[in-house]
């Protein structure tokens, strides 16, 4: 679990130093130019030219070209009311997951707080989960046959705005915890001090010096969340109700009414907010940022003596990771009752079920999943070797368009592939290729992004320094390199993993008969008010999860003692 | 009446459970006006004795009293007592102007005042070309002097420093720590310094605080501990000393009868009092190490199985080479004892 975190922290916090650029042109190397030029072309024809589809289909009325859909846009609400619940319900998520974030990351970095463990934990959940479970969750609890709701106190309708909500701040505030936590323990926990000693009270100290140097995290951070819950298409399939947002509508409109064109209206409204949130984030905030400076940090990371100060912290955390522990447990609690909601009593079929029953999604999530890792691990790091070491025509653009998919909800990318990639010349629908291939240009930029991070840390001087002893560069490459840029390269396998096992917006669209996937047979048993089977098919997907990333962080562990990770 | 620590006492929980005393019943008077030194080795305590002053640590036990007023639990923010930090602490996203302001602001000290103030320290340390840069464009010396800037705008009666000058360079150590002093002295100030460095201490203070493990080995004027140390601890922490015993119940030191106090169980020979020569002496000795530093050499010897260090001035007929016979007297008027 540990292992996601750095992950994300690599990909979503700050960037490491940004080298002079440079590197060595690959004219005089023939493999280094080919692999240039293959990748250049892969990412041509899976990122670029599916989204380009999209917005030629949103363009053609009739198999002419038209701007029909758009001007339908401004009188049909069919269009405009799923474009301002989105971004209303983004915007609301954002902020709430960021406040939720600030206050997890503060105490966790910068208090004296018993159970910084607990907690720890607690926000990593969400992030190796489904992404529904939390929805499943509610409903078991809030929704209108919920416990809550029958034995305590009726909240109300918690389909539409409220539900989603409540759910997607809860699953994406640890992004903003991840954003978080870096910069804060960027902040040397002695300008604190300093600001007090100055007279300023801890309340005003932290008003003059954390805030303001927190601000490009909160930017950040209140960004990424956006883009998220823009992208959110499993918990809104579940619970938005009458609340229509863009991603449930362009499916519904696709694989429900065949209108091609009015779900690629709608991806294009869902893909331009989310890219200006991205390219605002990326260009504006990554720069923004406060270098750590001055002096080396103060040793002493010792708290000051305060005597409230950890409890208030530790009871505000209480506050957050409580609903977070209820949810959950609902879910595993669910997961053991014969019918949620009208016979507890307690049994295990629905995991002999999930095994015996739907043992195939599961095998072809896992055999997917294994064979599209790997490859996104190297790929990624072949990509962040030629981004950081080479120089090459159109190097930049490789480095935007790598990282593009991260930015692009996955219901635009689902959509845009099963438009481009349905008919000859590349015809893939139904197989297998191209849920890995979906798979492997959706999870790269996180591997690419650790890459690139750790080898700009690699001085130049280290690779120098082994040629001078006599290295050849094969061996310099193996020897230095390699074991140096492995933990990112982990990092990577381990996001990639975990987003294959969970990811349900982009892959709903190129699952077929054959190739199925766990986390969208779920979602049908949701669909279906099976609640109890989903929570246990949800918690064998966690525990499998875990269970990888456990022996991959303890594999890492044994070949690399006492690195110190990106 | 400056500062008075009355026994005060600081425990920390290590992560085992266990009590570590890092702070263990000092009792100290800090005059003044004058500049104090608390010096150590590292793990001494002296950090966490001037955290406790700036109120970043509460006494486990015992007072820490201002003009006779307990101020012991008083939060940080209300001690007034600027800190020049180890590592600066200067606020990233702050000018050097507003960085320097910060603490009057926060005081609501009227505009035109701060403008005054401002003006009048930033001249003073040599600051006015620097106002509208941040930190992170300064060098470290003037990085040090927007720290030392910023505690003394506020005119405060007692200035603390945090091993200010462990990140400068050697050259720069010496002009800022020079620099400090005289500020001080023109100020008018009470300083609180804490440092590891020897030397640093002897060159700024009037007093020197030695501490060893908690508590204090010894206080004093830095010249009087020099010559008369109470410790070997003291006598080998400040300055190169040798410390032999005295061989019992005749009182020979290296071999040979002298008339000692009684109660003298060893005695502290200064390496630069320990005046080697080719010629007579009642004790000889090997060189078996020279190591030249210039304006001096410092020669390692043996003498009666006794390992010994001098440290002799650069001059044509004291050079001498390893292996070489040397020979030397105790000027008994000269010598310190440890009980």
């Amino acid at each position: 679990m540990a292992q996601s975190d750095r992950t994300l922290t690599a990909v979503l916090g700050r960037p490491g130093p940004r080298a002079k650029r440079g590197g060595t042109s690959i004219l005089g190397e023939p493999w280094v130019a080919l692999a240039a030029v293959v990748i250049a072309i892969f990412l041509s024809i899976f990122v670029i030219l599916p989204l380009l589809i999209v917005f030629k289909a949103s363009f053609f009325h009739d198999g002419i070209l038209s701007l029909e859909h758009y001007r339908k846009l401004f009188e049909d609400s069919q269009y405009l009311r799923p474009l301002w619940n989105s971004l209303s319900l983004g915007a609301a998520v954002a902020v709430a997951g960021t406040f939720l974030g600030y206050v997890f990351a503060y105490c966790l970095t910068l208090t004296a707080m018993p159970g910084k463990r607990f907690f720890r934990f607690t926000a990593t959940f969400p992030m190796i989960s489904p992404p529904f479970m939390i929805a499943i969750a509610v409903i078991m609890l809030l929704g209108r046959n919920g416990v809550i709701t029958r034995e305590l106190i009726d909240l109300g309708n918690i389909y539409g705005f409220w539900g989603l909500f409540l759910v997607e701040t809860l699953s994406y505030f640890p992004t903003a915890f991840l954003v978080l936590i870096a910069v804060f323990q960027s902040i040397d926990p002695v300008l604190e001090e300093a600001a007090q000693n100055q007279g300023a009270t801890p309340l005003r100290a932290f008003r003059d010096v954390i805030v303001p140097l927190s601000m490009p995290g909160v930017l950040s951070s209140l960004l990424l969340i956006f883009i998220e819950s823009l992208a959110d298409f499993g918990n809104p399939l579940i619970l938005s109700g009458d609340f229509k947002v863009l991603c449930v509508e362009a499916y519904l409109k696709i694989t429900g009414e065949y209108d091609t064109a009015a779900g690629a209206v709608l991806s294009i409204l869902l893909l331009l907010p989310s890219l200006i949130a991205f390219f605002i984030q990326k260009f504006y905030v990554d720069r923004k940022s406060f270098a750590t400076l001055t002096g080396k940090p103060s040793s002493s990371r010792r708290k000051a003596d305060s005597k409230w100060g950890p409890w208030a912290a530790f009871a505000a955390c209480l506050v957050i990771a409580l609903p977070i522990a209820l949810f959950y447990g609902a879910v595993i609690y669910g997961s053991f009752v014969k019918t949620w909601g009208a016979d507890a009593s307690f049994t295990l079929d629905h995991y002999t079920e999930t095994l015996r029953g739907s043992w195939g999604t599961l095998s072809d999530s896992l055999l997917l999943a294994a064979i599209s890792t790997p490859i996104t691990g190297i790929l990624g790091m072949i990509i962040a070797y030629l981004l950081v070491r080479k120089s090459f025509p159109g190097r930049s653009l490789m480095e935007v368009v790598s990282m593009l998919t991260f930015a692009v909800p996955g219901t635009v990318v689902g959509i845009g592939y099963i438009l481009a990639f349905n008919d000859p010349p590349i015809q893939l629908t139904g197989t297998a290729a191209i849920v890995i291939i979906l798979f492997i240009f959706r999870n790269a930029p996180v591997g690419i992004r650790a890459g690139m991070t750790a080898i700009r840390q690699i001085d130049r001087s280290i690779e120098e320094g082994s040629a001078n002893l006599g290295a050849g560069s094969m061996t310099t490459f193996r020897r230095i390199v390699l074991p140096l840029i492995a933990p990112a390269f982990f990092s990577g396998l381990a996001y990639s993993f975990v987003r294959c096992m969970t990811a349900i917006s982009a892959v709903i669209f190129v699952v077929s008969g054959r190739w199925n996937l766990v986390t969208v047979s779920i979602l049908g048993y949701v669909e279906n008010s099976a609640l109890s089977r989903a929570s246990a098919m949800c918690m064998v997907l966690v525990i499998i999860v875990a269970f990888v990333l456990g022996a991959l962080n303890l594999w890492v562990g044994r070949t690399r003692q006492g690195e110190t990770w990106v | 009446m400056g500062l008075t620590l009355e026994n005060v006492v600081k425990e920390f929980q290590l992560k085992s459970g266990m009590q570590f005393r890092a702070v263990d019943g000092v009792s100290l008077d800090l005059s003044p006006g004058k500049f104090h030194t608390l010096l150590g080795p590292s793990g001494c305590g002296k950090t966490t004795l001037l955290r406790m002053i700036a109120g970043f640590e509460t006494p486990t036990q015992g007072r820490i009293l201002h003009r006779e007023r307990d101020i012991s639990q008083v939060p940080a923010h209300e001690r007034g007592f600027p800190m020049v930090f180890q590592s600066y602490a200067l606020f990233p996203h702050l000018t050097v102007e507003e960085n320097v302001a910060y603490g009057l602001k926060v005081r609501k000290v009227p505009r035109e005042e701060i403008r005054k103030r401002l003006d009048k320290i930033l001249k003073l340390l040599d600051l006015e070309a620097n106002l509208g840069k941040h930190p992170a464009q300064l060098s470290g010396g003037q990085q040090q002097r927007v720290a030392l800037a910023r505690a003394l705008v506020l005119e405060p009666e007692i200035i603390l420093f945090d091993e200010p000058l462990s990140n400068l360079d050697a050259k720069l150590r010496v002009t800022m720590r020079d620099e400090i002093r005289s500020v001080q002295k023109r100020v008018g100030i009470t300083a609180i310094y804490v440092t590891h460095d020897q030397e640093e201490a002897m060159a700024i203070s009037d007093q020197i605080v030695i501490l060893n493990k908690g508590k204090v080995e010894q206080a004093g004027a830095p010249l009087d501990i020099y010559r008369k140390p109470v410790s070997e601890f003291v006598a080998r922490f400040l300055g190169s000393a040798n410390v032999v015993l005295i061989a019992r119940p005749g009182g020979e030191i290296m071999g040979q009868r002298y008339e000692i106090p009684a109660s003298a169980k060893s005695v502290v020979i200064r390496a630069e009092s320990l005046k080697i020569s080719r010629g007579q002496g009642r004790h000889s000795a090997i060189i078996e190490n020279a190591i030249f530093l210039g304006g001096r050499t410092h020669y390692q010897l043996t003498c009666n199985g006794e390992k010994l260090s001098a440290d002799v001035p650069l001059r044509d007929d004291a050079v001498f080479d390893c292996g070489e016979q040397v020979a030397f007297d105790l000027d008994l008027g000269q010598l310190h004892f440890l009980g």
